[in-house]
């Protein structure tokens, strides 16, 4: 699995006395199969790192490689195209569409990735089985609870087997019991499919069960606790 | 799916913008089958009075009429450039004519053998003959046959008589010999008969005083004029009108510019039907497509996310609000149908038909309204797709 490198990265927002510096010369490399984790404060600059790997804003400085390209280089299109083969997102607010199903939500990154259908289909069955949601497979999101939304928004993530897949707050909007077993669920798909996990989270027992915790302050990198190198 | 699922999402804003396209399609729908309607009938005038020089009196109007001697016919002939002249004369063909007409009245008109190898507008006959009539037969138009329910064989009284005909009317019975093919425009509504019947009927419309000192054999109501090939019939009709006295020869070229000023008060109608369609829906669509940018601000920001592009997002706005304008069309388009289809029915027994929906008006119709989807659809769809998706992605 690819490794993710991170070099030097800045994000500033505003000029002047109003510059904030939300990611301040940030450098790390995230091994392949690696089940990281990003904890800190709010405005310690979490969010924005995930939203600069994940390629939805643009660093202003420094420079991402994944899988050996130079994302930063890439233009709007083709960036694009590898977000949508080559990075899984989970978010906070679970965000499916209310107006497709299940597994039309887990395939919708195929709408704009292309590929074989019928492939995707049968990986969208088999990924629906995986994280337990077979059997409501075909309800739309009002009829789930935001557990069971969060268990199709981490198929979904996974649908195009990416190198490695973002979550910001991926627990943040359950309750503790349902974010045992959406964190239970991560890791098994990190363990047996070997895909990367950065996360981002307030929640310092869910920080503890990955096997690298990146705590930031101001931008920066305080301490990198790794506990497992990664399976690359 | 997906787009029909999204506009049932917002089901009261969208089926009123809906509502708004399909009131707008109605209208144009509706304009419009009365443009072609008469459009058709203008069609017919200009094609039947451009092949031709119409004669009438000199105190005529520009369409013909009033009293013309008949042997002003072999004068006619003799003008260098004529190729041929039919003598025509005309009557009602209701004795009961205070009823209201659209278009062309029912008319005693003349057969005019040998005409048809010179004129552009042609006849047919869907029973029987079109021409070459004996005194006493008659060939119908379409609606007239229709409304008075002849059949070839059939006998009929012309003028027909009115519910209390003044001591002085007469009338006189005639064999249906033949009916024409529809045309939706002049002849349809004539009663084709012989010179000499067509004389007489004219002379019977008269008022008594005027009927008892005339010979109708010798009258006519005018002379139909075909020049010669490559002979200009403006000039033609110039060189009549000095070289016979006491007729006026009309310019084809004046008669069809007054046939082209109607048609363009009819376009100017379907034209302003499908402005106030487009206004009315147009602005109907951009607001509802912005309101449904600004709610969907998350499900844009998801789709950039797993890798949607701008042409992508494009695609799915404009696609959604072509949608409306197409159900709006289709909706629109079959409100004006079922309107105009339930008038002419209603004036059917009257031989009324006010509204023509035609294939071509039916598809410029949902043309029009799916192609004022995607144009008011284009804003909000750049709204969409500009959007930075982190910003969409945070949005409440």
């Amino acid at each position: 699995m690819p490794d993710i490198e991170i070099r030097n990265i800045t994000k500033y927002f505003g000029k002047g006395e109003r510059l904030v510096k939300a990611v301040d010369g940030i450098t790390l490399t995230i091994n392949g199969g690696q089940f990281a984790s990003v904890i800190g404060r709010s405005g310690s600059g979490k969010t924005t790192l995930l939203d600069c790997l994940g390629l939805l804003s643009k660093p202003s400085s420094g420079s991402i490689v994944i899988d050996g390209v130079d994302v930063l280089t890439l233009s709007g299109g083709d960036q694009a195209e590898f977000r949508s083969k080559r990075i899984g997102f989970i978010f906070q607010g679970f965000n499916l569409l209310p107006s497709l199903t299940a597994i039309d939500n887990v395939l919708l990154p195929l709408r704009y990735g292309g590929g074989d259908k019928a492939a995707a289909r049968k990986r969208a069955d088999q990924l629906l089985e995986e994280v337990g949601m077979t059997a409501r497979k075909h309800h739309r999101p009002t009829e789930l609870s935001g557990g069971e939304q969060q268990r199709i928004a981490i198929a979904r993530a996974l649908i195009n087997e990416p190198a490695m897949v973002l979550g910001d707050e991926p627990t943040g909007e359950v309750d503790s019991e349902t974010s045992e077993i959406l964190v239970s669920l991560m890791k098994r798909l990190n363990r047996d499919r070997g895909v990367t996990f950065v996360i981002v989270t307030h929640d310092q027992s869910l920080a503890a069960q990955t096997d690298r915790i990146i705590r930031l302050k101001d931008g920066r990198v305080v301490s990198d606790e790794v506990i497992i190198t990664g399976r690359s | 799916m997906e787009i029909l699922r999204n506009l049932w999402r917002r089901k009261l804003r969208n089926f009123l913008t809906i509502t708004g396209i399909a009131i707008g399609i109605m209208a144009f729908t509706t304009m419009g089958s009365l443009a072609q309607r008469n459009q058709k009938l203008i069609d017919g005038g200009v094609k039947y009075f451009s092949d031709h020089i119409s004669v009438g009196a000199s105190n005529s109007s520009q369409f013909g009429g009033g009293l013309v001697s008949l042997d002003k016919l072999e004068a006619i002939r003799k003008v260098d450039g004529v190729a041929a002249a039919f003598a025509s004369a005309s009557a009602p063909a209701k004795g009961d004519t205070s009823g209201f007409s659209f278009g062309v009245p029912a008319s005693i008109v003349t057969d005019q053998p040998g005409a048809e190898q010179y004129s552009n507008f042609k006849i047919t006959a869907q029973s029987g003959r079109s021409t070459n009539l004996k005194d006493g037969e008659v060939v119908l138009g379409s609606d007239i046959a229709n409304e008075f329910k002849k059949s070839l064989g059939d006998k009929l009284d012309l003028p027909t008589a009115p519910a209390t005909p003044r001591a002085d009317f007469i009338n006189h019975t005639f064999t249906v010999v033949g009916i024409l093919d529809k045309t939706l425009t002049a002849p349809d509504n004539f009663a084709i008969v012989t010179l000499h019947d067509a004389q007489r009927a004219m002379g019977d419309s008269l008022s008594p005083a005027i009927r008892n000192q005339i010979d109708p054999s010798i009258l006519i109501g005018g002379i139909d004029v075909y020049g010669k090939p490559g002979v200009n019939l403006d000039d033609l009709a110039k060189k009549i009108n000095n070289k016979v006295p006491g007729v006026k020869a009309n310019p084809p070229s004046e008669i069809v510019k007054a046939f082209k000023q109607f048609s363009f008060i009819f376009s100017a109608i379907t034209l302003g039907a499908a402005l106030l369609a487009l206004i009315i829906g147009g602005l109907a669509v951009v607001n509802t497509m912005l309101m449904s940018v600004t709610e969907r601000y998350r499900e844009i920001g998801l789709k950039k996310a797993v890798g949607a592009k701008t042409r992508h997002i494009l695609r799915e706005f404009i696609a959604e609000s072509a949608a409306i304008g197409l159900i709006g069309g289709t909706t629109g388009l079959f409100l004006g149908w079922v309107i105009t289809s339930l008038i002419n029915a209603a004036t059917a027994d009257k031989n009324l038909q006010l509204f023509l929906l035609t294939p071509s008006l039916a598809i410029t119709a949902l043309v029009f309204a799916t192609g004022l989807g995607v144009i008011a659809g284009v804003i909000p769809a750049l709204q969409a797709a500009r959007l930075d998706p982190v910003t969409a992605l945070r949005s409440q």
